[in-house]
């Protein structure tokens, strides 16, 4: 993931101050290292430390910080804790939660909270993750397009506008054909997952007037209106495979998708049709981002891994805009 | 001294039933109002007990009540009833401490199985309890490994983004010795990094073998005061108590206790050690002998003046893996402590004492001379 050129950044040097929360101090001084002289981009960041929750907030009380990382284990309080209190204080800083534990046991917690972003404490850990999350933070602009989440493509990224129905069941093909090329394990699982979720933003973002869906599911649709169109990309660079979905819509909330994934979480949902979906996709690929950009466009770049499989503890990526 | 609050049927049951509900014994649990509040699945096969009933009433069968009687004698014994025997073992989880009632478990075998070697029974009994946390315990080692393991990652990419500037840097016509200290500098912080996380690492190694072989407690009769009295010494000498103020308060006449004195010096050094930890070397301690009020435990208390336990960490301060991760150790201390004074038939408990400071309570049945005494507690390593 290369720091691409940002449009909206100003160009002369500016500088964002972020706090990390952690009573790990292996942890915390080496994301602050990390941060403060590897982190690329055209700004810097002021990374101040605080080992509990009660000396966060008070640090967060003089200084209104424009990034709040804060792990949820704290020897205090926990992490939704400060998460709370930052929001109180400073409403536009921007809120990220880390753990080393699995963030299914969270998911009600961080919806409850508002925090949409969760980075898990992997090993090996990935700081480009990390590098490309932080951008995203602070300009969630940059991070939509599939092109972001690619270190040199192996070969032209891939892209098809869906114009009608049909064009889903031709893009099924061209999926399956990719991922077969790539010897995934798991291409037929891949595949459905892949149709449900261009399916749901086909079918699902257009609206009528009324709010009402405008196409029931299933329905051939023989042409949508080019503002109903779905762009799906896809593309490889040497380590992992990315598919694109995005529609022109942004009619997807952070706080929809947080209901779907903790009722699935939470078993609670075996006979929902609608939330499953997006559920399978949070399982079943190895990395989700959700750039949810309000009344503009939903996309969602899916990651699966074909070199080496990233550790289990799956992070949570939402960014709203 | 605030206690913590004293456990209910439902808590009891809680803190049993995952390790026994599955076991190929059959299990109750009686109150010491004859009421048998818990049986496991086994015991209900065996009883024919309605599973949908919350609170089991007395199975007709049995005279729990005459139960009580026996079961007061805290000897072993064996009762057949029809078909079914009872045996009760003298055992760990038959009392906890700070209760309003007594329970005990008893333990139903049919009536065929007389011969049944009982030391047999027991070690089965630890090694199912031993089982079941472990299973349990897995999940949580690979949580608390992640913390290390992903500070180990991190250090080592770092290193290795430092040395690639300045594998750069060499390269170059001009040395520019601000950046070259700087990133020397920033290598020796993540080495330090690498190697503290390595020890993290390999002390939780350490602790989960200490916790997957249980030790065999070879108990023998001690005076009380002359164990302290001896450890303590030798901790002033050269130990933590060296740099810590720590008084101690013998009970006069001593009492006799049958005790493993290696395993209950360990524990005692833990509890210096987590005083030691929590007040970084700052803290005073206490050391208190007394008799419970009924006369029937010995009791030795370790308090501090440090922070005390935090509330929300209360529940949770015997779960073998909790850490709040500035302590150096893994919580293990704590939970294999309290495993020692059961095995030997004994209560560990926490207090928060009513000003500052933290109270650890020991319990050990107290020992009269004409008592056996075992060889051995708990399976032979």
């Amino acid at each position: 993931m290369s720091s691409k050129p940002m449009a909206s950044q100003p160009s002369d040097t500016s500088s964002y101050r972020l706090i990390v929360v952690d009573d790990d101090s292996m942890i915390r001084e080496s994301l602050k290292a990390y941060l403060t002289h590897y982190h690329q981009a055209n700004y810097s960041l002021l990374v101040d430390e605080a080992s509990t929750a009660e000396e966060a907030v008070t640090m967060i009380d003089k200084t209104p910080y424009d990034l709040v990382i804060c792990d949820i284990n704290l020897p205090d309080r926990d992490g939704f804790y400060v998460m709370h209190q930052a929001a109180e204080r400073v409403p536009e800083a921007r809120r990220v939660l880390i753990t080393a534990y699995d963030l299914d046991r969270y998911i009600r917690m961080a919806k409850q909270e508002g925090v949409f972003n969760i980075i898990t404490k992997t090993a090996p850990f990935d700081f480009q993750e990390l590098s490309q999350t932080i951008n995203n933070l602070l300009m969630p602009e940059s991070a939509m397009g599939l092109e972001n989440y690619l270190n040199n493509p192996i070969e032209p990224m891939q892209s098809l506008v869906v114009t009608n129905s049909d064009l889903i069941m031709v893009l099924q093909g061209k999926l399956h054909e990719f991922f077969t090329r790539f010897q995934l394990p798991d291409v037929d699982a891949l595949s459905v997952v892949m149709i449900e979720a261009i399916t749901n933003a086909v079918y699902h973002a257009p609206r009528l007037p009324n709010g009402e869906e405008k196409y029931e599911k299933g329905q051939h649709i023989e042409a949508l209106d080019p503002d109903e169109y779905v762009t799906v990309s896809w593309g490889v660079d040497g380590e992992k495979l990315g598919v694109a979905i995005r529609d022109q819509k942004g009619t997807v909330t952070a706080d929809e998708v947080m209901y779907w994934i903790d009722r699935n979480v939470a078993g609670e949902s075996l006979m929902d049709t609608h939330g499953r979906g997006m559920y399978l996709i949070y399982r079943l690929m190895d990395r989700v981002i959700l750039n949810l950009y309000r009344g503009h466009a939903t996309e969602l770049i899916l990651l699966h891994y074909i070199s080496q499989k990233p550790p289990d503890n799956k992070p949570l990526y939402i960014n709203e805009f | 001294m605030t206690t913590l609050p004293s456990p209910t049927d439902a808590t009891l049951i809680d803190a049993i039933a995952p390790t026994i509900d599955e076991a190929p014994l059959s299990v109750v649990l009686i109150r010491d109002d004859a009421q048998v509040v818990w049986a496991n699945r086994q015991a209900k096969t065996m009883l024919q007990m309605a599973i949908e009933r919350q609170t089991l009433t007395t199975h007709e069968g049995m005279d729990w009540a005459q139960m009580l009687v026996l079961l007061s004698d805290k000897k072993p014994f064996y009762k057949p009833v029809d078909d079914v025997g009872l045996m009760w073992l003298p055992h760990p989880l038959e009392r906890q401490a700070a209760q309003t009632h007594a329970y005990f478990l008893v333990w139903l075998v049919p009536s065929d199985s007389l011969e049944l070697d009982w030391t047999m029974l027991q070690q089965d009994w630890l090694r199912q309890r031993q089982l079941a946390n472990m299973g349990r315990m897995t999940v949580e080692m690979a949580h608390e490994l992640s913390n290390p393991l992903s500070s180990i990652s991190m250090a080592a990419q770092l290193m290795g983004m430092s040395i690639q500037t300045l594998g750069k840097m060499s390269q170059a016509d001009t040395a520019d010795v601000a950046l070259l200290a700087k990133h020397v500098g920033l290598l020796k912080d993540n080495l330090a990094h690498l190697e503290q996380s390595l020890l993290r690492a390999s002390d939780l190694r350490q602790e989960i073998l200490s916790y997957a072989r249980p030790s065999v407690i070879r108990p023998k009769p001690h005076q009380l005061d002359t164990v302290i009295q001896e450890w303590l010494e030798q901790q002033r000498s050269h130990g933590l108590a060296k740099h810590m103020a720590v008084t101690y308060e013998p009970l006069e006449p001593s009492p006799t206790i049958l005790c493993d004195v290696g395993k209950l010096e360990q524990i005692l050094y833990n509890l210096i050690k987590n005083t030691y930890e929590a007040t970084n070397g700052k803290g005073r301690l206490w050391i208190k002998a007394s008799m419970s009020a009924d006369d029937q435990w010995v009791q030795i208390s370790v308090e501090d003046d440090g922070p005390g336990i935090p509330e929300t960490m209360q529940e949770k301060i015997f779960s073998p893996f909790l850490t709040t991760k500035q302590m150096t150790g893994t919580g293990l201390g704590l939970s294999i402590s309290r495993d020692i004074i059961q095995q030997h038939g004994g209560h560990f408990s926490v207090y928060n004492k009513a000003g500052r400071g933290a109270c650890f309570l020991i319990q050990l049945p107290r020992f009269t001379p004409n008592q056996p005494i075992p060889r051995a507690m708990a399976e032979p390593e």
